[in-house]
């Protein structure tokens, strides 16, 4: 209810605090719980880093820098870059080729497109646990369905691949559940870029007498910059994080062929319970996602700036 | 002329709903294949070649998840409904404050928007090791507060990322009215721009909700026996050695899947800017 009021005196603390000092106290919970299981940590980590110190043996000896020595020269963990790498090149390749695909091939039709688009993007509402098991069930090598669909296309009864076990394979299973479970993330948005485009852009261009391929090169793929853009970046993002499938599917072999970073670190700090070296691996992988972080809003900031 | 010109754009159209069948099918495949699973005989999970078809079904596997003793589904089931319950609630009442001064007042300006979508990028595995350790003193490990709380770090920054949005789009004047009728901003905010933009929080609710329910990292390094979720249910189940266990994993996956898609189909509107963290510039 409306209430008219006397604006009241200023008592007390009002006196010395700032004006509007009580503006600072909405973020105050937010901002002091994300500093503690943030900041806290990474401090701890930047201790145990220091330290030879085994959870299971309950070691714990200062050995200074040591543990980053070994980091830089570690083999394994290199390697584990080197699997990131290739699963983000080839995955992104196949997600938005197939992505723009799909995203142009649903603007272009005229009948079904909202139950189509639904279909298509049944992935999303599965949860990456839930594709990684549906994954382990689809490529078991002598009865999951994939060898023998696959079997079916090249005109033979069944293709012996074990997808979990053969080291030429293994990182393809992650491949394929990872562009499974986000392509369709990549066509939704893509779909709503090309939506966002003004129709009559494309009239314009076709009493010109552009052709379709002229309409996307010069009308669709540059308006489309932007959504492309957002799209690389979180799936960017999304797969050098990858921890998840490789849990579910590989656990990182066979002989840790298919050990992405997260995964490695993730072995060593809490598999071998190895945690003076686990939490400098990690340290690692902050530098280098905030390196990558701050590169990617120094590109955005300079786009936008252009643009 | 024209006919030439209808019969190539038929052709293309049916190139274009041929391509979307296929692109369907390999879509909805996987989908299919848990579930029918997860209804099959078990027979039938271990035949050459695979039984696309099931002939006869069973409610087995889901029996066998209620009602007998050796997969006993429902601790982990309440755990999962809990977890992500009391993860939700945490997270939009610390956060609908702090995206509402964030917006308002800009405080802290890029700096602050940076800081939150850093927060996001962070792999979890760097923050999980550390955690652990601390948790181990404070005996948080295996506590659903412990799990809370680790969640709060990236679906914090996510919901007030998309609370941000919504509120710009939100009209100050009523908030403005209703401090000149004397009511303090706390109380403006709880009584007036709360009610008006339930649905915004609703939708941002059920994100945070669904990050909960999909957690796998930290369930499975903080959690512990007393904590377990769906999804450890899954993975234990198949990683067990018996080939029985198969249709129990399958039937745990439906489970799992079931909130994620009934909540996914009301949020169908949301999904692209909240996938997209509410529309970062691009």
């Amino acid at each position: 209810m409306a209430q008219l009021t006397v604006p009241r005196e200023k008592t007390g603390w009002q006196r010395v605090l700032p004006r509007h000092w009580t503006r600072y106290l909405y973020p105050a919970p937010l901002m002091i719980i994300l500093a503690a299981l943030i900041i806290f940590p990474i401090a701890y980590a930047i201790r145990y880093s220091f330290y030879d110190y085994y959870l299971t043996r309950g070691i714990m000896r200062f050995i200074g820098l040591k543990n980053y020595a070994d980091a830089f020269r570690d083999e394994v963990f290199r390697q584990a870059a080197w699997v990131n790498i290739r699963i983000i090149v080839v995955s992104l390749i196949a997600e938005f080729t197939l992505g723009l695909l799909l995203a142009l091939a649903c603007y272009s039709i005229k009948r079904g497109r909202a139950v189509i688009v639904a279909l298509l993007t049944v992935p999303i509402m599965i949860s990456t646990s839930a594709t990684g098991m549906a994954f382990r069930m689809i490529m078991l090598p002598e009865y999951g369905p994939l060898n023998y669909i696959i079997g079916k296309l090249l005109g033979r009864d069944w293709v012996a691949i074990d997808w979990f076990g053969d080291r030429n394979w293994a990182i393809w299973s992650l491949v394929i559940a990872s562009v499974w479970h986000a392509m369709p993330f990549v066509m939704l948005i893509l779909l709503a870029g090309l939506v966002a485009i003004n129709q009559e852009l494309y009239e314009a261009a076709k009493i010109d007498g552009a052709g379709s391929w002229r309409l996307f090169r010069d009308i669709s793929l540059p308006l489309l910059k932007g959504p492309l853009f957002v799209a690389f970046l979180l799936r960017l993002i999304e797969l050098i994080k990858m921890f998840d499938l490789v849990y579910l599917l590989t656990q990182g072999g066979p002989a840790r062929v298919t050990e992405t970073m997260s995964f490695y670190v993730y072995y060593v700090g809490l598999r071998f319970f190895r945690v003076g070296y686990g939490v400098t691996l990690s340290l690692f992988l902050l530098v280098l996602t905030f390196a990558l972080a701050f590169a990617l809003m120094q590109i955005t900031r300079r786009r936008e700036a252009v643009a | 002329m024209t006919s030439r010109y209808l019969f190539t754009r038929r052709l293309r159209a049916v190139v274009v709903y041929a391509f979307l069948c296929v692109g369907i099918l390999v879509a909805v495949f996987p989908f299919y294949w848990i579930v029918t699973t997860s209804f099959k005989y078990s027979r039938d999970h271990f035949s050459k070649p695979p039984v696309y078809f099931p002939t006869d079904y069973t409610l087995d596997h889901y029996d066998r998840l209620f009602a007998r003793t050796d997969v006993n589904a429902l601790p982990f089931l309440k755990n999962s409904f809990v977890l992500s319950t009391f993860n939700m609630v945490f997270v939009v009442a610390i956060s609908i404050p702090a995206a509402y001064a964030l917006s308002r007042y800009r405080l802290g300006g890029d700096k602050a928007r940076f800081a939150i979508l850093t927060g996001r990028m962070l792999p979890p595995v760097i923050l999980v090791l550390p955690l652990f350790l601390i948790y181990r003193n404070l005996n948080l490990n295996n506590t659903y507060l412990g799990l809370v709380l680790a969640y709060s770090i990236f679906n914090g920054p996510l919901a007030v990322w998309l609370l941000m949005a919504f509120f710009e789009d939100f009209p100050t004047e009523i908030i403005d009215a209703s401090l000149v009728d004397g009511s303090t901003e706390l109380q403006a905010l709880v009584r007036i721009v709360m009610p008006l933009m339930a649905p915004s929080i609703v939708v941002v609710a059920l994100f945070c909700f669904l990050t909960g329910w999909n957690d796998l990292i930290f369930v499975l390094t903080l959690g512990g026996r007393e904590t377990q979720t769906l999804n450890m249910l899954m993975v234990n189940l198949l990683n067990a050695p018996s080939n029985e266990s198969f249709g129990p994993a399958a039937a745990t996956v439906v489970l799992g899947i079931l909130p994620p898609f009934v909540l996914t189909l009301f949020m169908q509107r949301y999904l692209v800017s909240g996938l997209s963290l509410g529309g970062v510039k691009g």
